[in-house]
């Protein structure tokens, strides 16, 4: 069929990592379970840092703890990597990840 | 009896001379950790912040990693300044117990990962035993950690 044909193009181009063409979408920062930092350290952490209540910190340290990791913030990637630097330095095991 | 306590917005420390000489050993404990692949301290104390991508985690890093590599050392000089004025009985401000705190962290992270801990539950599991120095060390390190972070918190 012509028409199609026509409007088929031969080849689709997508990027290869479609959340580097777009900064501005949210993302996550993600703490992650470890063995070795206290509950006690990563609740204080989570209020000195987010600023977070106490009962919304000891909620997501429990996230953390029984289900292996947390979001502990969304927004944009240059504030999701502000607040994994800020869990690095505090020895939190932190990621950023794409918002799904 | 509690290590740390709140007194007039400053923290003061009930730390017994075995305490003080622990936490004497943090500084020289955080200056072995070596480099990413042969230490695995190292690893730990650096993540990959983008999993899987390593082009990105290293730019990451790039920008990044130079700020967090000077917090950290600030807080290893805020214990190492300020502990022979603590042992003689002067307070800290919340900022150096901060300081304190995050720099007895990163040790017991240190020792963590150098003792091959991965899964919680490893103070009960017997697989370490608990008259080795590390985790001796591990388990003290926590105890005078979770005393500082009770009296920072009160002043939260």
């Amino acid at each position: 069929m012509i028409l199609s044909e026509t409007l088929v193009p031969e080849r689709v181009i997508v990027p290869d990592n479609i959340e580097e063409i777009d900064p501005a979408l949210p993302w996550n920062c993600v703490v992650w379970n470890d063995p070795i930092n206290l509950m006690v350290y990563v609740t204080y952490v989570f209020q000195k840092v987010f600023g977070y209540s106490k009962p919304k910190a000891t909620k997501l340290m429990l996230q953390v703890h029984n289900e292996g990791r947390a979001i502990v913030t969304t927004g944009p990637l240059e504030k999701a990597e502000l607040d994994a630097a800020a869990m690095h330095r505090h020895g939190l095991w932190a990621t950023v990840e794409k918002a799904s | 009896m509690k290590l740390f306590y709140r007194r007039h917005g400053m923290i003061h420390s009930r730390l017994r001379e075995f305490e003080i000489e622990l936490l004497r050993m943090v500084p020289r404990l955080i200056d072995t950790v070596g480099n990413h692949g042969g230490d695995p301290a190292a690893d730990r104390l650096t993540p990959e912040v983008f999993s899987g991508d390593r082009e990105r985690s290293a730019e990451y890093r790039r920008l990044a990693g130079d700020l967090i590599d000077q917090g950290r050392a600030d807080d290893v000089a805020a214990l190492e300044d300020l502990i022979d004025a603590v042992e003689s009985g002067e307070p800290l401000s919340d900022e150096q117990a901060s300081g304190w705190m995050r720099a007895i962290n990163q040790a017991r992270l240190i020792l963590g990962a150098r003792l091959g801990i991965e899964n919680d539950g490893w103070e009960e599991t017997g697989g370490l035993s608990p008259q080795e120095p590390a985790v001796l060390m591990l388990h003290l390190l926590g105890q005078i950690q979770t005393h500082l972070i009770e009296a920072l918190a009160g002043g939260i």
